[in-house]
């Protein structure tokens, strides 16, 4: 009950008088703003009853003279709230003015160096906030921004091996250089995995877009800067509590999705690949594994079984498709619950905040599931009254994550049966035939038996991650508008993973098995490896000291100047010891292993061949040091103008350029014209006005490059001896990569706030940027870096907010709309083959297009008598595919347009009613292509012979007879397989489809329970939500019902969510 | 207050006295995994990399005559084996990526590396034995990469043309930023041979029990005496040969070896000078394919007392049969040096230069130690024709399925020995007449597109 009285008592909105007998005739106060804290100069302070006026000081303080008790006090001041306050006492507390809406819409930007008022910045921010943060359920951090940030884009059909990252803002700044943009977690860059956070700790996510405001991040600020804010109790506030819970409901994953060849399909091609002796070498290998298929057909022509058997073997595989015993058996649905609790509260001179969090989920594929534990506790203590302060943040995150996935990650024939009717793992004969292991070893190997279903039952595959942050901070406030702050920040991150793969499974028997010599005279075999499981581990240990030195100075002369500097220093340390070990022969319940003898070779089976024994020993050590002094300065003339600087310079150990602890100097400049605040302005169609232009230059480091020769140590050589590996020949005129930006932006709002829009238009200019040109094979090496290209990156941000309605029923929606493009303008040195632009484009870039290019050859369909692609060579149609996949010139291709989309971004709308609240997201992107997957007969043979077959489906619709030409562009079946043939076909404008997509991306239906004042359990609110994520696509253009964002692999399942929200 | 003051300032200043000693910080390594190749064990360890040393082309004896496949078998194999095996024009197709050039480019480059690196590191008296021995290692590997280059990617040795054919491209320092045209020939004859007997000079005397993949001074002046024999110069090879033998002679007696293991030897192999295999590109060449089958008139000329006709071949399928693994102990041909090729070198150059009996008694040493004991009875040649004859003969036998049957085939032509490969493939024959462009393999387009340098007509 007490708590619940102070909570009253402190609560700002509340905030009441007391009774004090003292001063009768002279009422004190002093007033300061709720959401900062500072003091207000100038509010308007009187009393109801006599109307006298009186305006408050510098630190926010008033007097005026009362006549009588009780009285109202009314206070005001512009961009507040007006206050009335009961007067039954002469002195009062401290008064807290609660900022107005429009106050509020004011927010403040947080660059990691300094908040400032969105309002006085003249860079490019995005700024989440908490309730848009907490719209997405989930324990993913990143996740929450797609499709509510401007500008930021996720890449979900990356290129394998290229270098992109998952997100991207404003689109790409580097082509082989570092990609990821930095993260900055309460004012430090953050080194661990950033989804390990607990996402209800926290406060606002900043996007910085542009060099003005991100140059103060120096050489790793080229990506753009992601600034995440933790929450920290509020001053004077009485305990609060809030717990937070939900559940997340996800369906199995789509395994029908990827159109593959279907049994029949599948059964017909080998049975021709088997009739043409495709399988000849393999079969006559007696051990390797065949498909089923194949067993059968060579049994049959062996005379072990008759014809009528092979009819019924075969007819059996038919009717055979295993996806549907793998969504059963080997996929659930996923299960994610998240718990989250937090207390703040704190007097006027100590504020505390903590939290926990608990995470567990069970993920589709059997035996995954994460479980993560978060602890954080914040404390701000004013160690002397307004001139020192010290905080402490600790924060703590323990998970344990089990992964089964290599037991997920074998293939299959389609029609391979995997469980039987009674649900019982049945073994596949993918590595080694029946036949042969029906007689291999006449009983002195362990069993060599594979089934799928039952090695993820033995998968004991656990990643355990203890993380600790601990931030310390001590402000240190001189004088009035100047302050030093120094801070460190010690970061460790540690994780073990232990893969115990017991005798249990395939892959501990087979490698004890094929390191075993049988002896069939004496019958006891001698065994190489150990009988026991084989563990393998490896450690990651991350220590990260960051300690940073600044000045803040503010001051302001004759009312119209303000000027703000900061400056300071930091230094930055980050090791990472990584080591990995196998041990062999582990018996885990006595905790003991046994030696092997990792030197010498054995024989081992099934080809004799002299082996020595895996040992997978790894062990290195990375430091990253840096030494950075950054400043920035901010001067507002008259409130409308504003002009920015800030500077950096960086030193570094990284090996990168010869000159390069030689500072990076790094900067940017930025104007501000607040035209609503001009004089002459007057407000009316149009409320509010500004301009802003920034320019600067940021930087970008790619730690692979080098300017000495570089070498690294390789596993031992045959003959037992270390080894090392070129990585880098010398490369003295190297650099590093600088990002030159240009950003300019309108901010208005009309119809009286109604409608508010943020309209920016950016040029990235990436100058002697690295690249990976080809050399000449004579060279010794066929890649080198140098700084030979430069990227143009040029978009458009628009976000553009409306309130629709503004009643009982509230409408607001957001638009979000970016236009990006980037052009290569210049790379040095041509691809090595001209194909490489069609092939490889993203290492190959093509002067004059976007990264993402894509370019086909042009195919005039198929051949009416042979179903061969027909190409164009000097405007006739060929069939020399050599020649045709070797152009000779870029015209014999055609450009087709951007692989990434050049349009995207979002339409949302938030509509609430009573209590109740809806949001739906969609999300588009458009304007770029992509390459379909089909049948690719080279492919489709080779990978038959591994007994694992990926035959697209497009196989049953190929070319068959003359006449097909007319319905069908996929190519006849020729054997055998001709590559330039398939590639030609992979390679044409036939299989380009256009990526251009709506999404539903999300819904959420909220609730806001009502609640009686006086409730028993003291709730102060209470939230229900509901939530569904990926629920489908809306429109596409492609025909072939691919997801673009999924063109391999699967489309991400749909989840529901349940939640929970209460305040105490 | 001033306390606070003090100490502030006090604390800014020690920050700005250990900001100061920038360098020490700024020094750190960044990546334990990562050198700066200088000292002599870092440039030995590059030198030891069997990933990009210890391996030869592989195209040559994809086109030699020692095996056969059906049609059926031929067409399963990709594209490269495949054109390979009939000798077509367009060898590549759509392959990128030919490790044949790029490979012995690459080992060319570390040698290169470690040659200039040890300049800038001069020895100690307690080092000199080491770094000569790294040094001389260098200059036999970068001799050893461009044999096999020339021996695939140039015309065969002729004196009279021998300036003007194109060779290959020499390499003699470390910017990748200089593209270097083709030499003459000559020029890369004679490169082959500084670089060899400086090596020679440099290299310790002992071949190493184990580590086959360390040059020594007989691997030297081996390789000396095959790239004389491959350039007609007889005289010369009976010197190198001679010189190795006289360090390094020993001979395996074969009866000593499984004549079923499925591994007679292994890649330690007492025989075995210097170890090199072809490179595992190629299916076509492994010893475990059951498609290959060996030459049956070659298989046919081993005697039934000739214990190379079991420890050699392997049953491939049904009667067929295909090799076993040599030297190497892997599935890879052996391309390496060991002393049996050198014996035999010797006996041709004896042969070729008027000591033709000397020639066959060096041929029966050989022999004496590959046939069932008390079953060999020494050959004998009634004049240096036929003693050349007999030699060559063995040759072929004794080296099958080691690499050395192509450039065997590029100087036998030379001189005028007329040999046309035929291959049948259903109705259809495939013909490699002598002196052919055919033999001489084409550069890869690559290397044609970004240095310009001359292709080779096919």
């Amino acid at each position: 009950m007490r708590i619940f009285c102070l909570l009253a008592l402190l609560c700002p909105m509340l905030s009441m008088a007391q009774v004090s007998p003292s001063n009768a005739s002279l009422l004190k106060g002093q007033i300061r703003a709720a959401h900062t804290a500072e003091y207000l100069q100038g509010a308007v302070v009187y009393l109801r009853s006599n109307n006298k006026r009186t305006i408050t000081d510098k630190e926010g303080r008033f007097q005026l003279s009362i006549s009588a008790l009780p009285d109202t006090l009314v206070i005001s001041y512009t961009g507040y709230t007006t206050l009335r306050l009961a007067v039954n006492s002469y002195q009062l507390p401290n008064i807290l003015l609660e900022p107005s809406a429009e106050e509020l819409a004011t927010v403040e930007v947080q660059t990691g160096y300094q908040s400032l008022p969105a309002e006085r910045a003249t860079g490019s921010f995005t700024k989440i906030n908490t309730d848009l943060f907490n719209r997405k359920v989930g324990a993913s951090i990143l996740d929450r921004l797609d499709g509510i940030a401007s500008g930021l884009i996720f890449n979900r059909n990356r290129t394998p091996n290229a270098n992109e990252s998952a997100i991207q803002i404003r689109g790409r700044s580097t082509i082989f250089a570092n990609t990821e943009p930095l993260i900055v977690v309460d004012n430090f860059p953050f080194e661990g995995d950033i989804n390990q956070l607990n996402p209800n700790d926290i406060e606002s996510v900043t996007l910085l877009k542009d060099a003005a405001a991100s140059s103060i991040w120096g050489v790793r600020a080229g990506n753009g800067v992601i600034v995440i804010t933790t929450k920290k109790a509020k001053q004077s506030s009485a305990p609060k509590l809030r717990f937070n819970t939900n559940i997340t409901i996800g369906e199995k994953p789509d395994l029908y999705y990827q159109p593959i060849a279907d049994a029949s399909a599948l059964i017909e091609m080998e049975s021709f690949l088997f009739g043409r002796g495709y399988y000849n070498n393999r079969i006559n290998q007696r051990f390797a594994g065949l498909s089923p298929a194949v067993v059968i057909f060579d049994d049959r022509r062996n005379g072990r079984i008759t014809a009528a058997d092979s009819a019924t073997q075969i007819q059996q595989l038919l009717q055979t498709d295993n996806r549907s015993d793998l969504l059963r058996y080997f996929y659930r649905p996923s299960v994610a619950q998240q718990y989250a609790l937090n207390i703040s509260g704190g007097s006027e001179r100590a504020q505390y905040y903590f939290s926990a969090g608990w995470d567990k989920q069970q993920q589709s594929q059997l035996q995954s599931d994460l479980n993560r534990f978060t602890l954080r506790n914040k404390t701000q203590i004013q160690l002397i009254r307004d001139k020192l302060d010290f905080s402490t943040d600790l924060n703590m995150i323990m998970s344990t994550n089990n992964n089964p996935s290599s037991a997920y990650s074998n293939n299959y024939s389609v029609y391979q049966d995997l469980v039987d009717d009674q649900g019982a793992a049945l073994p596949v004969y993918r590595d080694y035939r029946k036949a042969w292991l029906d007689t291999i070893g006449q009983g002195q190997l362990l069993p060599w038996l594979h089934k799928p279903y039952e090695e993820i039952r033995f998968a004991n595959h656990k990643t355990s991650r203890l993380d600790t942050r601990m931030l310390t901070s001590l402000l240190w406030r001189i004088r009035k508008g100047l302050q030093v702050q120094m801070s460190y920040q010690l970061e460790t991150g540690n994780s073990e993973t232990r893969n115990l793969q017991s005798m249990d499974q395939f892959f501990t028997r087979d490698l004890i098995n094929r390191y075993t010599l049988p002896n069939y005279v004496t019958g006891i075999p001698t065994n190489a490896i150990p009988f026991g499981d084989i563990l393998n581990k490896n450690d990651q240990r991350l220590v990260s000291h960051n300690g940073r030195i600044q000045v803040n100075y503010r001051t302001s002369w004759k009312q119209n100047h303000v000027l703000d500097l900061l400056g300071g220093m930091e230094i930055r340390d980050i090791t990472i010891r990584r080591s990995g070990i196998r041990r062999y022969g582990v018996n885990e319940s006595i905790g003991l292993d046994q030696e092997i003898n990792p030197i010498s070779t054995f024989p081992t089976l099934p080809n004799a061949l002299a082996s020595r024994i895996p040992t997978n020993t790894t062990n290195n050590q990375t430091a990253d040091r840096f030494l950075s002094q950054f400043m920035n300065l901010g001067y507002s003339y008259h409130n409308r103008y504003q002009f920015t600087f800030s500077a950096r310079r960086d030193a570094s150990n990284l090996f990168g350029v010869e000159a390069n602890q030689k500072t990076v100097p790094l900067w940017s400049v930025g104007a501000g014209w607040m035209v609503h605040k001009e004089n002459w302005w007057k407000s009316g169609f149009l409320n509010t006005l500004k301009f802003r232009l920034t320019y600067g230059v940021s930087g970008n480091i790619d730690k692979a490059a080098t300017a000495y020769t570089t070498a690294g140590s390789d596993i031992n050589s045959f003959f037992s001896q270390p080894t090392a590996y070129l990585i880098n020949p010398p490369n003295p005129e190297l650099s590093w990569e600088k990002i030159h930006m240009l950003n300019a932006g309108i901010d208005f709002s009309v119809l009286n706030g109604r409608i508010d829009a943020s309209l920016e238009y950016y040029v990235k200019n990436g100058k002697n940027l690295l690249g990976a040109s080809p050399m000449a094979p004579q060279t010794g090496v066929t890649q080198f870096r140098q700084n030979i290209a430069d990227l143009q990156t040029k978009g458009i941000d628009l976000t553009l907010n409306a309130l629709i309605m503004q009643r009982s029923l509230q409408w607001s929606a957001q638009l979000l709309f970016s236009y990006n493009r980037d052009i290569i303008q210049r790379y040095l040195v041509p691809a090595a083959l001209t194909k490489f632009y069609l092939t490889n484009i993203t290492t190959n870039p093509y002067e004059g297009k976007p990264w993402s290019a894509i370019f086909a050859y042009p195919m005039a369909g198929l051949e009416s008598n042979t179903g061969n692609p027909l190409g164009l060579l000097d405007n006739a149609t060929s069939t020399n595919y050599s020649r045709l996949v070797n152009p000779a010139s870029k015209d014999e291709f055609m450009y087709i347009g951007s692989g990434r989309p050049t349009f995207f971004g979002g339409l949302r709308n938030d509509i609430s009613y009573q209590g109740f609240t809806l949001s739906v997201n969609m999300v588009y992107s458009m304007g770029y292509y992509f390459r379909r997957p089909s049948v690719l007969y080279t492919t489709a043979f080779s990978s038959s012979l591994s007994a694992t077959p990926s035959t697209h489906a497009d196989y049953a619709r190929r070319w068959k007879v003359p006449g097909d030409e007319m319905f069908t562009t996929i190519p006849s079946m020729v054997y055998p397989a001709v590559p330039a043939r398939d590639e030609f076909y992979q390679y044409s404008n036939t299989l380009i489809e256009k990526g251009d997509h709506i999404r539903l991306r999300d819904i959420r239906f909220g609730w806001r329970l009502p609640i009686q004042k006086n409730n028993p359990l003291r709730i102060q609110s209470c939230r229900v939500y509901a939530y569904v994520n990926n629920i489908g696509i809306l429109w596409r253009s492609n025909k072939a019902g691919i997801d673009p964002d999924n063109i391999t692999g699967f489309p991400s399942p749909r989840t529901y969510a349940l939640g929970l929200e209460i305040d105490f | 207050m001033t306390t606070h003051k003090k100490f502030l300032y006090l604390s800014l200043f020690c920050w700005v006295l250990t900001g100061c000693d920038k360098d020490a910080f700024l020094d750190k390594k960044p990546n334990t995994a990562i050198i700066i190749p200088s000292t002599l064990p870092e440039l030995r360890s590059l030198l030891d990399n069997t990933q990009v040393f210890t391996y030869s082309p592989g195209l040559g004896e994809m086109g030699s005559d020692d095996y056969y496949m059906t049609e059926t078998n031929w067409q399963a194999l990709p594209f490269v084996e495949r054109s390979s095996y009939t000798w077509e024009s367009d060898l590549y197709g759509s392959q990128l990526n030919i490790t044949d050039w790029t490979l012995p480019h690459q080992q060319i480059l570390y040698a290169n590396i470690v040659l200039e690196q040890l300049e800038k590191n001069q020895p100690t008296a307690a080092s000199k034995t080491e770094w000569n021995n790294i040094k001389g290692s260098a200059f036999f590997l970068r001799g050893f990469a461009m044999s096999n280059l020339v021996q695939h990617f140039a015309a065969a040795f002729d004196s009279t043309s021998m300036t003007t054919t194109a060779g290959i491209p020499i390499r003699r320092n470390t910017n990748v930023h200089e593209n270097v045209p083709r030499s003459s020939i000559k020029e890369c004859y004679d490169s082959i041979f500084a670089d060899l007997i400086r090596a020679t000079s440099l290299l310790s005397d002992a071949v190493p029990p184990i580590a086959k993949n360390r040059p020594s001074k007989p691997a030297a002046f081996a390789q000396l005496a095959r790239m004389s024999i491959a350039s007609g110069q007889y005289e010369k090879a009976r010197t190198y040969a001679d010189s190795c033998l006289g360090l390094y002679n020993y001979l395996t007696d074969y009866n000593t070896v499984s004549t079923t293991a499925v591994s007679p030897f292994d890649r330690s192999h007492a025989e075995t000078i210097y170890f090199s295999q072809a490179i595992s590109e190629y299916a076509v060449l492994f010893t475990t394919s059951t498609t290959v089958f060996a030459d049956t008139t070659l298989y046919r000329s081993y005697a039934t007392n000739d214990l190379r006709r079991s420890i050699f071949f392997r049953v491939a399928s049904g009667s067929n049969m295909g090799f076993k693994r040599g030297y190497t102990g892997t599935v890879l041909p052996f391309t390496g040096i060991a002393t049996d090729e050198v014996w035999l070198i010797r006996a041709e150059a004896l042969a070729k230069t008027g000591q033709w009996q000397a020639g066959m008694a060096d041929l029966n040493n050989l022999l004496q130690k590959r046939w069932r004991s008390g079953t060999f009875t020494p050959l004998t040649a009634i004049n240096a024709t036929d003693a050349l004859e007999k030699i060559r003969v063995e040759r072929r036998k004794e080296l099958v399925w080691r690499g050395h049957r192509w450039p065997d085939l590029k100087r036998y032509n030379k001189e005028g020995a007329n040999i046309t490969l035929n291959r049948k493939l259903g109705s259809q024959t495939y013909t490699l007449l002598p002196g052919a462009n055919k033999y001489i393999f084409a550069i890869p387009a690559n290397e044609i597109s970004m240095s310009g340098i001359i292709q080779n007509p096919r």
